[in-house]
């Protein structure tokens, strides 16, 4: 208990806000602290982009970003002053330290993931990796392989990479998903074809959280020899993740999904059997090569820092997050019905939890939840008015993909911050449904599939 | 495509005008606003002057940003279109 206290104090005064937009005459924080006092305070409200706050919002945005750990700021503090010398500079001291501080980092990386030290690539984080591989492995092998397997449900950047394969002539698979959000395998099977150059399955999405089935893909790659890669990001420290039971052949990690700093991650390249790609950066033939560029030491430290505890504490914090999960799921379930869970609830990560209520829309929904910061898959919040593509890829229907929440539970969220949540949320959610016509049709008894949508 | 459905309600009195107006909506923040603004308006017109509405003035007093300027058109199509005017017309 003690322990837990220390952590969300530290990490209160952390997140202290700095710069000037905040009045900062008192200790701000957050609404969990303040909830046993009334909102009356004026003296802690937060007015910013013309919304009024109560208090810097609970964070459950998770899947976004993470905060730092204190213990990886504690490292990266030390090494930002005492690391300063180029890694890459062979012939001083400032260069040999600086140089194994990364290499520290390597093997702290690399034991996360059951690889060799040799076999890691620092560079700027997933995207950059997800780039480099999709790119740089088809463009190696463009002779001969012209095909790639994906997954509707990737992120964007491995999407928009594929994109960009096809508008260079390459063919994309793009795999649909059953309505738990897995792949399925027999379809897998079928798109492979003599020219498949790779398949990339990430490894825990993002949006809903759930885990693929990574051993049985890596044996039908093995199978067919084809290099595997997966977008691990959401994955590495939170579920046990290994290169070899897995098979992959490529893996993009970051690390500020981790407690780690932002710009940095690091991309997993196979040595036996050995897999070849052309490099995105070109330059001084850092990183084997594969990516050119003086490496920023002190996010590369940031970020061993963070594998070394998640490995550590991978465990505890999976048991803990696990019951975060459980309070907030029945909490809500206790107070509301029409509570759907998008994705498999048994395949899934357990800090991640997207949830859909039913005839109320996902946007008003967060315009109303300001005191928690958690994130849509809502039309509406996204600039293009296109609800989000991972949960029509599951099917959901339309009405009820407007209406998803995606609360993201870590380390350093507390029971007070959950039991919040689901107040905050229980309340708004009635007080949506009370406006809703969609509601009242329901408890009328008319079937709100008939509903006849005009296009505009 | 965003979704949003809107009811309005109505209460007419002999001389057509308008004396009371509820409304429900299912839709993203703007739309809810754009909705609230309408049935606020329409208290004290005429049944016929409700019907020659237009959504710019709507749009300009909420400040819809261009991503949102649908939702006031919904709403005006809405009001417009809703049973409780045509039949207040013809009682």
């Amino acid at each position: 208990m003690a322990s837990k206290a220390i952590f969300s104090t530290i990490r209160r005064s952390l997140t202290k806000p700095r710069g000037g937009a905040v009045s900062r005459g008192h200790h701000l924080s957050t609404s969990a602290a303040t909830a046993s006092e009334s909102y009356a305070g004026d003296e802690h409200a937060i007015v910013m982009k013309g919304v009024r706050i109560s208090g810097r919002p609970l964070y459950l945005d998770m899947q976004s970003t993470t905060p730092l750990d204190p213990r990886v700021f504690d490292a990266m503090n030390a090494s930002s002053i005492y690391d300063y010398g180029n890694p890459h500079s062979r012939t001083h001291l400032y260069g040999w330290e600086a140089e194994n501080a990364v290499e520290v980092a390597r093997i702290q990386v690399a034991k996360l993931i059951g690889a060799s030290p040799k076999e890691i690539v620092f560079l700027s984080g997933a995207t950059e990796a997800n780039n480099t591989v999709v790119k740089g492995v088809m463009h190696f092998y463009k002779d001969k392989k012209r095909h790639v397997i994906t997954t509707q449900t990737e992120h964007k950047c491995v999407l928009d990479s594929c994109r960009h394969l096809q508008q260079e002539g390459f063919e994309v698979t793009y795999l649909p998903v059953k309505t738990d959000g897995l792949v399925d395998l027999e379809m897998l099977r079928d798109s492979i074809r003599p020219d498949t150059g790779l398949v990339s399955v990430m490894a825990v999405n993002n949006e809903i959280g759930v885990v693929q089935p990574m051993e049985e893909i890596g044996r039908i790659c093995k199978e067919h020899k084809i290099p595997f890669h997966t977008d691990a990001a959401q994955a590495i420290g939170k579920i046990p993740v290994d290169v070899e039971k897995w098979n992959v052949s490529f893996m993009s990690m970051s690390g500020h999904k981790i407690y780690g700093p932002k710009g940095v991650g690091a991309m997993y390249v196979r040595r036996r059997p050995r897999v070849r790609l052309e490099p995105l950066m070109n330059g001084g033939g850092q990183e084997r090569g594969l990516r050119s560029g003086t490496l920023a030491t002190q996010q590369v430290v940031g970020f061993g820092v963070a594998c070394e505890l998640a490995m550590k504490e991978m465990e505890y914090d999976e048991k803990w997050i696990k019951r975060l999960q459980e309070r907030l799921l029945n909490g809500v379930r206790e107070k509301l019905d029409g509570v759907v869970v998008n994705g498999s609830l048994e395949s899934r990560y357990a800090g991640n939890l997207n949830l859909s209520f039913a005839y109320v829309e996902g946007e008003s929904l967060l315009m109303g939840l300001k005191e928690v910061a958690v994130s849509s898959g809502s039309a509406c919040t996204s600039a293009s008015l296109e609800p989000s593509y991972v949960l029509r890829a599951l099917g959901v229907d339309e009405d009820m993909a407007h209406t998803s929440i995606r609360f993201g539970i870590g380390r350093f969220t507390t029971e007070e911050e959950i039991d919040k949540a689901v107040e905050l949320t229980v309340k708004q959610v009635d007080k949506l449904r009370e406006m809703s016509p969609l509601y009242e049709m329901v408890k009328d008894g008319i079937d709100i599939k008939n509903i006849q949508w005009s296009q505009h | 495509s965003s979704y949003f459905l809107t009811t309005f309600q109505i209460k007419v009195d002999d001389s057509s005008h308008i004396t009371d107006s509820r409304f429900k909506t299912f839709g993203c923040g703007a739309s809810i606003a754009a909705s609230s603004v309408t049935s606020e308006w329409v208290k004290g017109e005429t049944v016929s002057e409700v019907l020659t509405i237009n959504n710019t003035a709507n749009a300009k007093h909420l400040r819809l940003p261009p991503v949102k300027l649908h939702c006031s058109v919904l709403t005006e199509d809405a009001i417009k279109k809703k049973k409780a005017i045509a039949d207040a017309a013809v009682a």
